[in-house]
């Protein structure tokens, strides 16, 4: 079975905890950080409960996460979209926050969010274990 | 008592559980818990503050007053990260009063912040309206801080 805790002594000779992502060995010397779920090395982390994408319509889309007690921050970012710049003079690409003042109206709640008709937006989403209500 | 932390079988999985005061941490409520194994937590890959800019940052920049300027970081993870980012007094996306110097008003438009797999860059576009029209803001005007931050995680 792999080896995904450590409490202790680690690899490197410090001590701290550390929790592997599945089928990573934790003990594995140097650790790779980017398949860590946990270290206690890290500092300002975002914790993630769920994460996904969709291609929004010219229907609401409903996405559903199962309920917290509360209402949590979620972000959203839109994937296939493009900056104005310039006086709207210059397009650049790339993946950016949804602009709630362009005319978005995102519902979130306890356990889902709706995101407005508006057809081809491609938009991934994190719903953060942050209560925002 | 509740049981607060388990580390080890919980239920058939290994791993760590440390649950919140006063619950349990056999509980199925994931907000239930400080920690748990099965969510992760994006952790900053690289966070920046540029600071006040006065005219005079724009003009060494090379950038003609009214133009935008775009402050760029290379990350080089391969894709576009999560980020933040954000020019007081207004997140990305809006326009901020800058303040008033004599008459006019001076004020700037930050256009946005868009991500790829290279870089991130950040859009701030310096205006100055006077009833004479035209931009040209005074070497006094200052934009307020631009921050961001970049996260190990895929947006």
């Amino acid at each position: 079975m792999t080896k995904r805790v450590i409490l202790g002594r680690l690899p490197s000779g410090n001590y701290g905890l550390l929790i592997s992502k599945p089928g990573y060995d934790v003990t594995t010397n140097p650790v790779d950080n980017e398949r860590l779920l946990f270290s206690s090395d890290w500092t300002e982390t975002v914790p993630i409960f769920q994460s996904g994408s969709f291609t929004s319509s010219s229907s609401p889309t409903t996405i559903t996460f199962p309920t917290l007690g509360f209402v949590p921050f979620v972000l959203f970012y839109k994937t296939n979209g493009y900056l104005d710049i310039n006086g709207g003079g210059t397009r650049v690409y790339g993946t950016s926050f949804i602009n709630l003042s362009a005319g978005f109206s995102i519902s979130i709640a306890d356990g889902s969010f709706t995101f407005p008709a508006a057809s081809g937006h491609n938009i991934s989403y994190k719903v953060l274990l942050v209560r925002a209500k | 008592m509740t049981k607060r932390l388990i580390l080890g079988n919980r239920s058939g999985q290994y791993g760590l559980w440390v649950a919140k005061n006063g619950k349990d941490a056999m509980s199925s409520n994931p907000a239930d818990f400080v920690f748990q194994m099965g969510y992760r937590a994006a952790r900053p890959f690289a966070k920046g503050t540029l600071s006040a800019m006065p005219r005079t940052y724009f003009a060494s920049a090379g950038v003609a007053i009214g133009a935008t300027y775009t402050f760029t970081f290379n990350h080089g993870l391969g894709y576009a990260p999560l980020f933040f980012a954000s020019v007081y007094p207004r997140a990305v996306g809006g326009v901020g009063t800058l303040g008033v110097v004599n008459a006019g008003a001076y004020y700037y438009d930050t256009v946005g912040a868009l991500a790829d797999a290279a870089s991130l860059n950040i859009y701030v576009n310096v205006k100055h309206w006077s009833s004479s029209g035209g931009f040209n803001p005074p070497l006094s005007l200052s934009i307020r801080p631009v921050s961001w931050t970049i996260y190990r995680e895929p947006a």
